[in-house]
């Protein structure tokens, strides 16, 4: 009985820590971003993807010289042109044979041009004899260095013009997004060719073709974005305390939104290889003999029939690239904000 | 005078699956609603107020489990399959949602939103119901109705917005009412128009309304009885009158402190120190322990018993049973009971 | 909304006379004339900049262009000597009208319907098999699309003609291949769309109403869902715009984007600057039109 009494003793609230117990461990927006990101395999497959990519793409500038897989020299006796892709010789589908048209039975084309023994060409060769292997290496390069530098220009310029239009409102705002607007209308391809016609073509003329088209969806979003973000409390709160709206940008608004940015940023370097590629295939891209993949694609688009391999691989490599980008915009989207796709 | 009961939940225990564990949102909650009456459910966030609510309309998400009785006119409704809550939607049970700005479909006309229940479920043509949609908006003090039935919702104010969901929940004649804090988006003088209006309507269609809300005082104003809940339980539950001039409960206590009134002396506000417990991994104990003045030895180790102080006034803690030592409240709720002993020898 | 339209009017008047401008100006940078022989001689040269009136102050002959095109005069082919370029034009706007209508009607309509049954199999595997699909449509070129189809059904299993305009067949290649994009970006914005309106209030409340998830996603989630979609038209149809370029070519299609193709390199500009005014003209036509039917079907829009 004594025993039971004991336990009606009056002992009050518990410590403020008991109080204010929390389960799990706080995590910042980015670790909580990171761990969803984590779960998405697809996400970090692409993830891996991209990362060797740039590793490769970096470490093949000490391999494979731009000169070396473009240039042909047609004083050289022996060129091996139209090669297929050869691994090795007991390789059941990667030896170097193929079906010519008309025909039903494989050649071994090694064997029909007298390539000497070893002498094998990874990915094969095109028309001209040149290394396809070295060739979209190298265009694998031109394609991503061209994509970086406009997504990071248009970035620079998109956000930029972005914040100053939220943020400014009224007039200003107004007109900003009128001039958008008109932008927006006037058809890509008409801006490019104009550039194109302008500016000659060549690896600058298309980086700034492509940064001038894709800047104004960037700072549409981060003006929508901006303008949300300007009536919350927060924000208010900091205006109330002083803070200019130069540091309000950049210390507030800009490190909510930046996710948004940074899946925006995954969208546009693919659309801006696409873009590159189109425009290599009218003619108003990369200046031959420098390869980018579009280029690849559409010289060899006449061989598509006869020499199908040298049409396929740049074009696997740049919608595989694309694939990388897109799959992992997708997993940050989801990371960053979790209700778009949860049950 | 008590009239019959029309819903009667027992050993409700509601629990999500989440990636991180189990939530037990709702452990073991029993209450009755009588017809004509109007209980209000109080507690602050994360208490399970909204989980009650959607569990009554079936409207929990999918990794919802459900455990123990809902009895409604025969039926057990923890027991309905989504194919037969569509017949009790709307119908039998109604919900007026909380904030009117994002409650209704942009793209629709309000009078066909405030229609569709109508047709739904008694049958009648579009024209009819759009008649009868008139009449309800003119029910619920939508000024010039006949010109304003064809407007969409971003053309009027939250307080009106509010109206037409009101009529839209009352549009099928439903038994029961629950307002999940009705009033809580709307500003203090559009909140008293509209809690008159619950009440008026009450009075006319004999409904039962399960009220939630924070708002002590508009427990006040509208409710027979009121549950207070904590953690995902009942901790008290009596009439109004009983659990304000008589509360029993710590929490009740703390929830009636933090409550201005016009008694209030000058100084500091009370509040209630931490933080309702996580869900995931509820105390063994009393969960309102770690945070209560008053919490007993066994708090932290024993669940109390819902303790019966009268036919109608029930509460959960240990202080009530016989071994408890006797303490002495804070002087703020002394001055309750002290109203309630008076007002119970003049009866 | 009368309004509305006459604003979004305005702005594209505003933006055609800007691309009518940068045209006239281009031109001018641009090195080469209407006429290219060495047999000229300086007097000849001058008869001839008196005729095409290139002797006058440039503010004179900008309005001179300007006029012009508002007649629908955009001068006259460097290669084609003598063919008027609007003529030209005209010959082939139907073509690239029709083809690029058509996928856009096709890629739309597919695209709703897909994303709709996306999102109702929401996470399970039809939807993981439709993402699937439909990322790979926004991640290879149309072009590309265009030469495997070619390759494929055209030529290796002849299920369908190579080339040419004329009859429905020869349509259905290079509609697929511009069509696919659009499919692929309408069925994913509509998916998530539909995903984010399932979500709302209002949608739990129709559900409190009584209604089945089929009625309360057929009355209201797909109203709602696709007037975010229909924003996407423009963007779209620029797309496609600069797609049919490289199709055309591909398929051997008599449109404009053919003509543009080869004008390029031939360096032949009234016919490149006619078909970017063209162009432009087709985009603000489309952006008018999808802005129009937004604003019948969102009543925030129609009585703002």
């Amino acid at each position: 009985m004594t025993e039971e009494i004991k336990k009606f003793k009056l002992v009050g609230a518990g410590s403020s820590d008991i109080q204010e117990k929390i389960e799990k461990p706080a995590l910042s927006f980015m670790q909580d971003a990171w761990r969803r990101l984590k779960q998405n395999k697809l996400a970090v497959i692409s993830l891996w993807f991209i990362c060797l990519l740039i590793v490769f793409s970096v470490g093949s500038i000490f391999v494979v010289s731009t000169k070396s897989a473009n240039s042909f020299n047609s004083d050289e006796v022996v060129t091996y042109r139209n090669l297929p892709p050869k691994l090795n010789d007991s390789l059941p589908f990667w030896n170097g044979s193929i079906v010519y048209s008309g025909n039903t039975e494989a050649n071994d084309a090694y064997a029909d041009q007298s390539v000497p023994e070893g002498e094998n060409f990874i990915l094969g060769t095109d028309n001209l004899g040149r290394s396809i292997a070295k060739r979209v290496t190298v265009g694998i390069r031109i394609s991503l260095l061209i994509a970086v530098v406009a997504t990071i220009i248009d970035l620079i310029i998109g956000v930029t013009y972005g914040l100053i239009s939220g943020f400014s409102g009224g007039k200003t705002d107004t007109i900003m997004q009128r001039i958008i607007e008109i932008i927006a209308s006037i058809p890509n391809l008409v801006i490019v060719t104009m550039l194109g016609l302008l500016l000659g073509s060549g690896v600058l003329s298309i980086i700034i073709s492509i940064a001038i088209v894709g800047w104004t969806s960037m700072a549409r979003q981060v003006r929508n974005l901006t303008l949300s973000y300007k009536e919350r409390d927060f924000v208010l709160a900091s205006r109330a305390l002083g803070e200019s709206n130069l540091k309000i940008a950049f210390k507030h608004v800009l490190p909510n939104i930046s996710g948004i940015i940074i899946v925006q940023i995954m969208m546009t370097v693919p659309s801006a290889i696409m873009y590159e590629s189109v425009l290599s295939a009218i003619n108003l891209g990369v200046k031959p003999p420098t390869a980018s993949l579009g280029s690849l694609i559409t010289d060899a688009q006449e061989n598509l029939q006869y020499y199908p391999y040298q049409v396929m691989i740049p074009a696997i490599a740049l919608v595989l690239i694309s694939l990388a980008f897109i799959l992992l915009g997708d997993g940050l989207r989801d990371a960053f904000d979790p209700k778009s796709s949860a049950d | 005078m008590k009239r019959e009961t029309i819903l009667n939940v027992e050993n409700l225990n509601v629990t999500f699956q989440t990636y991180a564990g189990e939530v037990k949102a709702i452990r073991d909650v029993n209450f009755t609603l009588e017809k004509g009456e109007t209980l209000a459910i109080v507690g602050e966030s994360g208490s399970g107020k909204s989980v009650t609510t959607r569990t009554l309309m079936g409207l929990n998400a999918k990794n919802a489990n459900l455990s123990g009785r809902i009895q409604y006119k025969g039926k057990d409704l923890s027991q309905l399959s989504e194919s037969e809550w569509v017949n009790i939607r709307g119908n039998e049970i109604a919900m007026i949602f909380q904030d009117p700005m994002t409650s209704l479909d942009p793209t629709m006309s309000i009078g066909m939103q405030i229609a569709e229940p109508i047709i739904l479920h008694e049958k009648i043509s579009k024209a009819e119901a759009l008649e009868r949609a008139l009449d309800l908006m003119k029910k619920v003090g939508i000024p010039n109705a006949e010109e304003h039935i064809k407007d969409y919702p971003h053309q009027w104010s939250g307080g009106m917005r509010q109206r037409a969901v009101i009529a839209i929940a009352l549009a099928a004649n439903p038994e029961i009412l629950i307002a999940d804090e009705p009033t809580t988006a709307l500003d203090v003088t559009i909140q008293a128009q509209i809690l008159s209006l619950m009440k008026d309507i009450q009075q006319q269609t004999d409904s039962s309304i399960i009220f939630i809300t924070h708002d002590l005082g508009v427990v006040a104003g509208m409710a027979d009885r009121v549950a207070v809940m904590y953690a995902g339980k009942i901790v008290e539950v009596g009439t109004v009158e009983e659990v304000f001039y008589n509360p029993q409960h710590p929490y009740t206590w703390g929830l009636l402190n933090s409550m201005p009134t016009t008694e209030t002396e000058s100084g500091s506000l009370e509040s209630i120190p931490g933080t309702p417990p996580d869900l995931l991994n509820p105390p063994v104990g009393d969960a309102f322990a770690a945070r209560n003045t008053f919490a007993l030895d066994i708090d932290f180790e024993e669940q109390p018993p819902m303790f019966q102080v009268s036919d109608s006034h029930f509460a959960a803690t240990w202080l009530l049973d016989e071994r408890a030592p006797e303490i002495t409240p804070p002087a703020a709720i002394l001055k309750r009971w002290e109203k309630w002993n008076s007002k119970k020898e003049k009866r | 909304m009368t309004k509305y339209l006459l604003k979004r009017i305005a702005i594209l008047l505003a933006t055609l006379w800007v691309v009518i401008t940068l045209s006239f100006f281009l031109m001018q940078i641009m090195p080469g004339t209407p006429y290219n022989s060495p047999k000229l001689t300086d007097e000849m040269i001058a008869m001839m900049n008196k005729q095409y009136g290139l002797d006058k102050p440039l503010w004179q002959q900008y309005l001179k262009y300007l006029g012009d095109i508002l007649h629908g005069n955009f001068g006259v082919s460097y290669q084609s000597i003598n063919q008027k370029v609007s003529k030209l034009i005209l010959q082939r706007l139907g073509v690239s009208v029709h083809l690029g209508f058509q996928a856009l009607v096709v890629g739309i309509s597919s695209g709703l319907l897909v994303g709709a049954v996306s999102a109702r199999n929401k996470n399970n595997k039809i939807d993981g098999f439709l993402s699937v699909i439909s990322t790979l449509g926004i991640s290879v070129p149309a072009f590309i699309i265009g030469l495997l189809l070619l390759d494929y059904l055209g030529f290796k299993w002849a299920l369908l003609p190579l080339s040419g305009w004329g009859t429905f067949g020869q349509t259905v290649l290079p509609t697929l291949a511009l069509a696919i994009p659009v499919f692929a970006q309408v069925t994913r914005f509509f998916r998530s769309e539909m995903i984010e309106t399932l979500n709302t209030d209002y949608i739990q409340l129709a559900r409190a109403k009584g209604l089945t998830m089929r009625q309360v996603t057929n009355r209201h989630a797909y109203r709602n869902s696709m007037i975010p979609v229909l924003t996407l038209v423009g963007p779209m149809a620029a797309n496609i715009l600069t797609g049919s370029a490289l199709i055309e070519q591909i398929f051997s299609i008599p449109g404009i984007g053919q003509q543009f193709v080869t004008s390029i390199p031939t360096k032949d500009y009234p016919v490149i600057m006619g078909t970017t005014i063209v162009y432009a003209m087709m985009l603000m036509v489309a952006i008018l039109i999808t802005d129009i039917i937004i604003s019948i079907v969102d009543p925030r829009v129609r009585l703002a």
